[in-house]
């Protein structure tokens, strides 16, 4: 553990869950995903399924989840994360079997994978860690990029009549009759954390009772990607990610019943 | 899918047909790095592109020299009847399983679709055993299981490649192959798969005619019978290579001859099947 990265005057935190490897994050400063882990990771330590939880991680930023991640993993072809996942779901059915993927290795060249998993309703939890750019290679416009968002493809801002519109693949595939449980959650304050925390929880909760697809997007920032400092990322979140991507539950199963059916206004 | 149930330590095999078996070259080349066994069949088509769906022997390059990025191999096994067919199976698998790598089944589209009896191998399936290294969910007596192949440090990098060369330099012992009267050829015809079986007719009307036609037939195709065709190109000093493509086992064979015998080429494309008279006439009028 290289605990000497972190200085005894700068350390503000250091209680992290079993779950958690102890290994120090690489993201920068102020980047959502170090929270999604936590979160995800403290869900799973909670619940007690440590030892019956495989991930899998995706080409992006968090590729190498699986160093802080502390369950087995299995890192995955850009894009393909949901269809490793189901190739582990289906031989170890009695596991808990999560995919953590971005949005361009999910919307973008995972689309037909992202689709079908959850058309085949395959009974595992996809965490969608949308931060609307390319983060790791330097970025790059992604399906999920703002109208008007400046990235390094799209110097002048996307439009929408060459670039096409933000894609809301949440929305999509919350139509697909194997998704059971489709929500949207933030990280950029202690309250989304929570509710983040909530819908992580019922989604591991789900996968016991083997009805389908749980997916879980989580608005995130990208302060290199966005050229923004955190601190006024958390405003960019505010003023135009979620107008477009709003959060909340998108589809709920029945508790009575076990159906699920979209959320009104979504 | 093969990836994550293989990692996840248990047999897992897919098929396809040429254009269906370009697409997976990208998970091959991580199934190759992640060395995890599992078992691939190509009943290979006419192509370059949708082609033809006659069959063709066109993917050898893809099947021997890689198809995906990167420095790997696959354990290439080229049946040449239904019962290999279903005997490659089993090879593969315990192949595959031997030396953590993924295993491909060349076939072609005649093949494919033959029938014929087989007998199913007395004992059964292989016995399996679920690996220590795979995902099977992180019990407290061990450290986290990891499949991957994403190991960004140059050197550690270059040590993996330098372990998978070794792997694939001993797989070298693993090298089968067929000989029809190859104790007394002049000639020798190196064919694999359906190419193969045409060309024993061929030996046939070569001997009846008074010609010394033998066939080598290599049954592993990675790895190649290197050595065997180096050994013979001492003695017989000319050979031809029939192929169902424009011509691509013939550059192993002339690399293992290196020099030593001329290598001549006979080769239909596109999803034409030579016929015995043909082969024979090519040998006879270049050959003789
Ligand atoms: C097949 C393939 N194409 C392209 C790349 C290069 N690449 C690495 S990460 C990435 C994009 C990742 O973006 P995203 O999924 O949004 O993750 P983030 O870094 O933003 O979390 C790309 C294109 C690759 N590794 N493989
Ligand atoms: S590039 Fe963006 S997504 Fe990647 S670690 Fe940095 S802030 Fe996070
Ligand atoms: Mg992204």
């Amino acid at each position: 553990m290289e605990k000497t990265l972190v200085s005894p005057e700068c350390l503000v935190y250091d209680n992290h869950p079993e779950t958690l490897t102890g290994t120090p994050f690489h993201y920068c400063p102020g980047c959502g995903h170090g929270v999604v882990h936590k979160v995800l990771m403290e869900v799973i330590g909670e619940l007690g399924i440590q030892e019956e939880t495989i991930g899998v991680a995706p080409v992006g930023c968090s590729v190498f989840a699986y160093h802080y991640m502390n369950v087995d993993m299995q890192e995955a072809a850009h894009g393909r994360a949901s269809a490793v996942a189901t190739g582990i779901k289906r031989v170890r059915p009695d596991k808990y079997v999560f995919s953590y993927q971005g949005d361009g290795d999910l919307a973008a060249i995972g689309t037909a994978e992202t689709i079908h998993t959850v058309n085949r309703g395959e009974n595992i939890l996809v965490v969608f860690v949308n931060n609307a750019i390319y983060g790791m290679t330097g970025g790059q416009m992604a399906p999920t990029t703002l109208i008007g968002m400046k990235t390094s493809t799209s110097p002048y801002g996307r439009e929408s009549a060459t670039m096409g519109s933000p894609l809301k693949i949440t929305e999509l595939i919350a139509n697909l009759p194997g998704a059971y449980y489709v929500a949207r959650h933030a990280v950029h304050s202690p309250k989304y954390v929570r509710m983040l925390k909530k819908a992580l929880t019922k989604a591991f909760e789900y996968q016991k009772l083997n009805r389908g697809t749980c997916f879980i997007e989580v608005v995130s920032n990208c302060p290199s990607g966005w050229k923004l400092t955190p601190v006024q990322t958390v405003g960019f979140i505010e003023e135009n990610m979620l107008p477009y991507f709003p959060l909340g539950e998108i589809k709920v199963p029945d508790e009575k019943t076990g159906i699920s059916t979209l959320v009104k206004n979504n | 899918m093969v990836y994550g149930a293989a990692g996840a330590g248990t047999r897992a095999m897919t098929s396809s047909s040429s254009p269906g078996f370009s697409l997976m070259q990208e998970g091959m080349s991580y199934i190759a790095a992640a060395e995890l066994p599992c078992l691939v069949v190509n009943v290979t088509r006419g192509g370059p592109g949708l082609g033809t769906i006659q069959p063709s022997q066109g993917d050898y390059f893809q099947a021997v020299k890689g198809g995906g990025h990167g420095d790997y191999k696959l354990i290439v096994l080229a049946p040449a009847s239904v019962q290999e067919m279903v005997d490659s199976v089993f090879d593969g698998f315990r192949l595959a399983e031997k030396y953590r790598n993924p295993a491909l089944i060349l076939a072609d589209g005649a093949l494919g679709q033959m029938m014929e009896k087989v007998e199913l191998p007395a004992e059964g399936s292989l016995p399996h055993e679920t690996p220590s290294w795979a995902t099977t969910g992180k019990s407290k007596d061990r450290e986290q299981n990891v499949v991957t192949s994403l190991f960004i440090q140059p050197e550690k990098m270059e040590g993996i490649n330098t372990h998978l060369q070794a792997k694939y330099t001993a797989m070298q012992s693993e090298v089968r192959y067929e000989e029809t009267m190859v104790e007394d050829a002049e000639i020798l015809v190196v064919a694999f798969g359906l190419s193969a079986r045409i060309c024993m007719k061929v030996v046939d009307l070569a001997r009846e005619k008074g010609i010394k036609l033998g066939l080598l037939r290599p049954i592993t195709l990675f790895p190649f019978p290197v050595a065997r065709l180096f050994e013979l190109s001492d003695r017989i000093k000319k050979m031809i290579v029939v192929e169902m493509n424009a011509g691509q086992m013939v550059e192993d064979v002339r690399l293992s001859t290196n020099g030593k015998s001329v290598v001549e080429f006979y080769g239909r494309m596109g999803g034409m099947i030579p016929t015995p008279e043909e082969i024979l006439h090519k040998i006879e009028t270049d050959l003789i």
